[in-house]
This record gives C-alpha cells, sequence and structure tokens, in this order.
C-alpha cells in the first residue's frame, strides 16, 4: 500500500480505538462482563448434581434397616436418605409436592420372585423433565441396586468362610497322608479303609464350601483352566485311586493338592467379602497431559467463546454504523478504497480484542490456577488468528445487512451456534457427520481443540488449525473486501 | 459581491441527466453548467431532487440517463487525484460524536491521505471558528457548530471543487449570514461552490441560482435574472395621490411601457417593465407635471421568496409554463 493508503488506514485503527476507549460503558460490558462471566463460571459451577432426597416404600421396615439402609451410605453421598413408608401414596404425594426428589418402591417379598426364577425389581419414581437428571436418577438408582445384590452376595461369601472347612481339611490332609502311607507300607486294606474315610470327608467338605471353593475356583479360572485343587476333582481323583496296583504317586499328588487347597482356603478367609465379591475395579489414568478438574477444561473455551463473540459483535455493528452514521456517503467521494478503510478496522480491533484476551487470559491463569504447560505464542498465535478469523466473519455480515438490530441478532445466533456446535460443551464427534459440517464452520471450533493442545498438552499450533483459521481469515478478508467495495460504489 | 467571468470551461457539466429511483421519484432532463471561481446556489423545496443533483455529480450516485462531467471525467471514473479536488459536506452532520472537534477533522484529513500539520488543521478550524473548542467531543457542541465542522471537514483537503448540501438548514440567521461570508471567501480565493439551500433568500448570495421542483430545473440565471424571469420583467410601485381610476393606471401602464399590472394597496399600483432604470426619468418628469395623481415611485426589488414562489407557479401552471429558453442556460 502506498503512504496515503497508510495513513487512511491508520485514521479508521486510531478511530475505532479512541471511539471504543471513549465510552465507558461499552468498555465496562466488553472487559468487566466477560470478567464477571469468567468468575462466576470458575467459582459456581458444580463438578457433581446435588444429592437426591430419596424416600423408600416397604412394608419389611427390618429388611430395609438392615439391607437397604446402610447399604446407602457406599452411594458417597448422591442420595439422601429421607426416611421409608408403608404407603406408596404418601411417598408419590411428597414426591408431587416437591418435598422429596425419588420414591424408590422396594420389591414385596423378593425372595419368591428369585425363587420364582424372576429378578425381583426396584421401582424408582421421579419428577425430573430434565434428561440429564433423569440419566442421574437411572445411574443412582442402579447404584443402588448394585449395593444391595453386593450385600446380598458379601453375606453367601461370609458364609463359606467358615472355620469348619478348614478343620475338615486338616483331617482330609490327615487321612490322606494315611493313605499315602498304607500304599507304600503294602497295605492294601488299610489303604482301601483311608481310601473309603477319604472320599466321606471331602464329599463333607464340597457340601460345606461349595460356595466358597466355587469363588475360588471363578478368580483362578478368569486367569487359566479349571483349577485341578477344587474340591469336586480332589473327590473325584482320590475315587479313582488303584490301591490294587500301590500307586503311592497318586495319593502323594492327592496329599499334596489337599494341602494345597487348605493352604488357598485359609488365605480365602483371610480376604474381605467385599473384596470377594468385586475383586476387580478400575483406576484411569490422563496420559499426556495436566490433571484437569471441569473449571479448568472449560476456562480456554470460554475465552475463545469471549474473543470470538466479541469481534463477531465489533466488526458486525461497524460498517452498519457507518452507514447509520452517514459516514460512507463521505468515503464514497473520497479516494478511501475498501481494503483501506478493513485494515484499519481490522488492526484497530485486534488491539481491542488482544488487550481484553490478555486481561481475561491473567485471570485465568492467576486467579484461577489454570494449568499453563505449552509456550506463551502458541497460546496468542491462536487467540490471534481466531480474532481475525472472527473479525472476517463479523465484517462480512457487516456488509450484508442493513440495520444494528440484524448485526446483533446475526452476531447471538452465531454465538448459540458456537455453544452448541463448536465442541465447547458437547463433542463435536456426537454430532453426525453433516452437521459436523456446521461445525467446521464456526472460527471457535478451530481454535478450542487447538487452546486445549497448547494449555494442557503443550503442543505448538497444529497445522489444520493454521489452514483453517489463517486461509479462513484471508478468504473472509478479501470477501468482506468485496462486499465492502460494492457498497461504497456509485448506485 | 463579485463575480469571476467564466474564462475557462466549465469545472462540472450535466447534459440531460436523469436519475430515477424504484419508488419514481428522482431527477429529470437536467442540463447544467458550474463554471469556475463561482457560487453556484441550487434552489428548491424539500423532496425537490437537490441532494440527488449533488450526488449526481460526487459519484455517490450513477445517473439512470444522460451524462455527468466532473473536473473533466466521468464521476463513476473519478481517479483518486480527482477525488482529492472535491470538498463535500452531506446534508446531514456526518461526524462521530465520542471524537473531539480535532479528531474529527484530523480523521477527514487523513482520508485524503493527508497527515497535515497541526498548523494546517489549525487554520481551517480559525476559518470556521472553532479553534477554541478543538478539545470538545462533537457529542457535547451546538448543533451550529456540527455544521461549521463539518464544512471544515470538507475544506480540510484545501478542494478545488465543493459541494456543500443544505449547509445552513436549520441554523440561526446570524449564523447563516457568517457560513455565506466564509463561502464568499472561499469563492473569492478561487474555489467553485455548488451549494444547496431551502432558504430561498440565500440566493441572493450566489453568482448563480438554479431553481429545482418536482425533480426538474426550472430556471438558472443570476438572482437579479431570476426575479425578472419569474416576474417578466422588472417591477416598478407607483403610489397615487387617490384611490387610482382604471384610465389612471391606464395611462401609467402606457407611459412606463408595463406588460402587466396589479393593484396591490389602496393607492399602490405594481407595474412590470422591462427596465425600470430607463424609464424612470420619464415617470419623474410627468410626475412632476401632474402632482394630483402620482405622489411618488420606485423600483420595487420582490424578496427570492416570492421570486420562488411565482416560479414555482408558473411551472406547475401549464397554462403559464416558463419559457424553455429561461432554463439551464448559464
Amino acid at each position: 500500500m502506498s503512504r496515503e493508503a497508510w495513513v487512511r488506514a491508520w485514521a479508521f485503527l486510531r478511530k475505532e480505538v479512541v471511539e471504543i476507549a471513549r465510552q465507558p460503558r461499552l468498555v465496562v460490558t466488553l472487559v468487566l462482563a466477560p470478567f464477571l462471566i469468567l468468575a462466576l463460571f470458575g467459582a459456581g459451577y458444580r463438578q457433581t448434581t446435588g444429592p437426591l432426597r430419596t424416600m423408600f416404600v416397604t412394608s419389611d421396615e427390618a429388611a430395609f434397616e438392615n439391607v437397604i439402609a446402610p447399604r446407602l451410605e457406599e452411594l458417597g453421598g448422591s442420595l439422601v436418605n429421607e426416611g421409608h413408608t408403608a404407603d406408596r401414596r404418601e411417598a408419590i404425594a411428597r414426591l408431587r409436592s416437591g418435598a422429596i426428589d425419588v420414591v424408590v418402591v422396594v420389591p414385596e417379598d423378593p425372595e419368591s420372585t428369585i425363587r420364582a426364577n424372576e429378578r425381583a425389581v426396584f421401582e424408582v419414581l421421579h419428577g425430573r423433565l430434565d434428561p440429564y437428571e433423569q440419566a442421574t436418577i437411572r445411574l443412582v438408582a442402579n447404584a443402588t441396586v448394585d449395593a444391595v445384590n453386593r450385600s446380598i452376595l458379601e453375606e453367601l461369601v461370609a458364609e463359606g468362610q467358615t472355620e469348619s472347612a478348614e478343620t475338615q481339611l486338616d483331617e482330609a490332609e490327615a487321612t490322606a497322608t494315611a493313605l499315602r502311607t498304607a500304599l507304600e507300607a503294602g497295605d492294601t486294606a488299610k489303604a482301601r479303609q483311608e481310601q473309603a474315610r477319604l472320599d466321606e470327608q471331602l464329599a463333607a467338605i464340597e457340601s460345606t464350601t461349595g460356595t466358597s471353593d466355587s469363588v475360588l475356583t471363578s478368580i483362578r479360572g478368569d486367569f487359566g483352566s479349571r483349577d485341578a485343587t477344587s474340591v469336586g476333582n480332589l473327590r473325584d481323583r482320590a475315587g479313582s485311586l488303584d490301591v490294587a496296583t500301590a500307586d503311592v504317586e497318586a495319593a502323594r499328588s492327592l496329599e499334596q493338592d489337599l494341602a494345597a487347597l487348605n493352604q488357598s482356603l485359609r488365605e480365602f478367609r483371610s480376604i474381605e467379602p467385599q473384596i470377594l465379591v468385586s475383586p476387580f475395579g478400575a483406576d484411569s489414568d490422563l496420559v499426556g497431559s495436566v490433571e484437569l478438574d471441569l473449571t479448568d477444561f472449560y476456562a480456554p473455551g470460554v475465552i475463545a467463546l469471549l474473543l470470538q463473540h466479541l469481534a463477531i459483535t465489533f466488526a458486525a455493528l461497524s460498517l452498519v454504523r457507518e452507514r447509520a452514521l452517514g459516514t460512507t456517503e463521505l468515503f464514497r467521494v473520497s479516494p478511501l478504497r475498501a481494503t483501506q478503510m478493513l485494515v484499519g478496522k481490522y488492526a484497530g480491533y485486534l488491539g481491542v480484542s488482544a488487550l481484553i484476551a490478555a486481561a481475561l487470559s491473567a485471570l485465568m491463569f492467576f486467579g484461577f490456577g489454570v494449568p499453563f504447560v505449552g509456550s506463551v505464542g502458541a497460546f496468542a498465535a491462536v487467540l490471534v488468528l481466531l480474532v481475525l478469523a472472527s473479525l472476517g466473519v463479523g465484517f462480512v455480515i457487516s456488509s450484508v445487512v442493513t440495520t444494528d438490530t440484524q448485526a446483533v441478532n446475526a452476531a447471538m445466533i452465531l454465538l448459540l451456534l458456537s455453544i452448541f456446535f463448536s465442541g465447547f460443551f458437547l463433542s463435536i464427534d456426537r454430532l453426525i457427520p453433516e452437521v459436523q459440517m456446521v461445525s467446521w464452520l464456526l472460527p471457535i471450533t478451530h481454535a478450542l481443540d487447538s487452546l486445549r493442545d497448547v494449555l494442557f498438552r503443550g503442543a505448538g499450533v497444529d497445522l489444520r488449525t493454521l489452514v483453517a483459521l489463517g486461509g479462513g481469515g484471508v478468504g473472509l478478508f478479501v470477501l468482506a473486501s468485496l462486499l465492502t467495495g460494492r457498497r461504497l460504489a456509485a448506485e | 459581491m463579485t463575480t469571476p467571468p467564466p474564462s475557462e470551461a466549465p469545472i462540472a457539466v450535466m447534459h440531460g441527466v436523469s436519475k430515477v429511483f424504484d419508488s419514481g421519484d428522482g431527477v429529470h432532463d437536467i442540463d447544467l453548467a458550474i463554471n469556475r471561481g463561482t457560487i453556484f446556489g441550487f434552489v428548491g423545496p424539500s423532496g425537490s431532487g437537490k441532494t440527488t443533483t449533488v450526488r449526481l455529480l460526487t459519484s455517490i450516485l450513477e445517473p439512470t440517463k444522460g451524462t455527468v462531467e466532473v473536473l473533466g471525467e466521468r464521476p463513476s471514473e473519478f481517479r483518486s487525484e480527482t477525488r482529492r479536488r472535491i470538498g463535500y459536506m452531506p446534508q446531514r452532520s456526518v461526524l462521530y460524536p465520542n471524537l473531539s472537534v480535532w479528531e474529527n477533522l484530523r480523521f477527514s484529513a487523513s482520508l485524503y491521505g493527508m497527515s497535515r500539520s497541526r498548523t494546517d488543521l489549525e487554520e481551517v478550524l480559525e476559518f470556521v471558528e472553532l479553534a477554541g473548542d478543538r478539545h470538545k467531543r462533537v457529542s457535547q457542541i451546538s448543533g451550529g457548530m456540527q455544521r461549521r465542522l463539518s464544512l471544515a471537514a470538507a475544506l480540510v483537503h484545501d478542494p478545488e471543487l465543493i459541494f456543500l448540501d443544505e449547509p445552513t438548514a436549520g441554523i440561526d440567521p446570524v449564523l447563516r449570514r457568517k457560513l455565506w461570508d466564509h463561502f464568499e471567501a472561499l469563492r473569492d480565493s478561487g474555489h467553485t461552490l455548488f451549494v444547496t439551500t431551502q432558504y430561498v433568500g440565500e440566493a441572493a448570495y450566489c453568482d448563480y441560482v438554479g431553481v429545482l421542483a418536482d425533480g426538474r430545473l426550472l430556471l438558472v440565471d443570476t438572482p437579479e435574472g431570476l426575479r425578472n424571469a419569474a416576474f417578466g420583467g422588472e417591477v416598478l410601485d407607483v403610489e397615487f395621490a387617490r384611490l387610482p381610476s382604471g384610465s389612471d393606471v391606464d395611462e401609467i401602464g402606457i407611459l412606463v411601457g408595463a406588460t402587466s399590472s396589479d393593484i396591490v394597496g389602496p393607492r399602490l399600483v405594481r407595474f412590470v417593465v422591462e427596465d425600470v432604470s430607463e424609464i424612470l426619468p420619464r415617470l419623474g418628469t410627468w410626475a412632476g407635471e401632474r402632482p394630483d395623481i402620482v405622489t411618488g415611485f420606485e423600483q420595487y426589488l420582490p424578496p427570492f421568496d416570492d421570486v420562488f414562489v411565482q416560479v414555482i407557479e408558473r411551472h406547475r401552471s401549464s397554462a403559464d409554463p416558463l419559457p424553455r429558453t429561461e432554463v439551464a442556460r448559464v
């Protein structure tokens, strides 16, 4: 551009900055409002929903107090026990009045239902319309039922951990030793006598430790083939032992396996029933990023959303206001070109946006302690690209609308689109591919992923973001210049 | 008021120019030529097409028909250098209310690529008597000051041809008079001004006046010529010693060669004549001999309001149209 062209562009830059700075209310809404939004968001966001006030309907008060009530504490405060009643209508009336959130109807005579080979179902009643809250209620209900189911299993396991089985195994182990000794001594008659006693002892053990044995076996079974030391297997081997051929080795093997089973049962008794019933847990860890809470995760999105909205609104109103003020008439007579005006306005708004971005970022990092493991340069580069692309969108809007109201409406529609389609709240992977195209038309969609990668993974500006925001920004500038040039041309 | 003789080709010319909007309004068949170093006044009622004509001359609008040439170029093909020679003050004050007087003026200078020195800008502010208000924001100054600032913004790049669209609209008579003093000063320093106005009386300050009504240019002439054209000649008021009879009026009419007469008072009759200065000596001699009939006489200069009404009425009366030869001759 020539020196005169720069003079014109500089005039617009200076004018836009001074005009914004001279409007204290505008500065308040531009800077303080985003500050307050971010502060409110950071201070007020709850990462968990409030506890559900729950009332139980059951006629079996003892079962409730003994089985269900003690298990509710395991739900980690997601449910508050508001008591129980035998009157279903009373509970529903309290639900309707809003005094409680959920009514859980405990199944009547669950034992009979289960014996009839059917599940005993807990009925969960609520009045929440919000699908998110409905899902939460379903999760809590399932967790409650799981807790009750586990409680029953734990009781069964505890019953299996009896000392009598251990004593019986000691006796069986002694009998197996006597059997082997008789075979080694060639005393066939005594061996047959010991074999018969061993069979009786193992049968008794099988009936006593059936549950414990199957639990142990299933645990081992997860890691390999069926265990040769199960009680049933040992009994089979003891019965098939050929006393006539004096199979001393088989007897020794049987003796050793009985000792091993005895040892396993001793270990089994030392394990808590809760561990045996739910032996596996899960522990996840984030790879390649710092640990984040929800405020950290959303903070860059809030900044990106605010900057995009400010830039679009600035630009969308800019040319409309020039037309409303009548200055475009002067521009048409003067040697001014559309590109010179746009360069000046872009630079002015970029400067103002940069100040706001710096203030918001400072609040984010120093005020809320949002982690930052990337480079400041990459972070600033993404924000600059975002603002430039957003200004392009705004100026294109400004070139086609005719009133302030239309410009503001267009900016608000883009804000709504950005909230729902940019990945700000929901991952865009959850959108069908056709709708994802809308997402990729929004500058913030490209900036958001990049900002999170820069801040939390320490990545640089990726090529896709550079091309999308940089290339898109240049394309929008050219389009805005053409449209504005047409507006400035003679009618 | 002196009017420099047109020594060069017209600075702006319109030939058979029409601009018709979708509503059907616009201007029709405008023929016009503006001489350099003159003030060309464009007078007409609201909605008559004055602003449309200015916009056609300044490249804001393109004509539907006809040709426009300003500074030797068609406005739609103005080069940047040509645009720098044109100053434009729109009908509305197009100033940024949050910027100061000084900042608005500097912005206007920048539009023309000029990073003018502080002294240059101060001179322009002095010219419009706003130097003491340079730090005030536009939203804090009066409408009259805003008009003067708009004028300064149109002059800041020292243009050769200045278009001023109703610069005196809505401001008090004292300030209007001051603005016209400014315009005359500009004209005297060699600038050409094209000024539209609704105030018909301001036609007197112009070198040439065009009268526009219903989108048509009815008449272009000097202010004096405009009076003559409106009434069909110069106007002479004769005061009679008594209620004049028909024969008295006829006798005087024949004496002064009147083309028409009109009784405008109990003893006052108004005659339209070709040249008052020529018949005044003859009428003086006659009246001296007949003091019982005529007690006094003088040339009557009708206010331009009356001139304007007369012109408009003649245009709108199909029975008495303005002669086509009177239109658009400068």
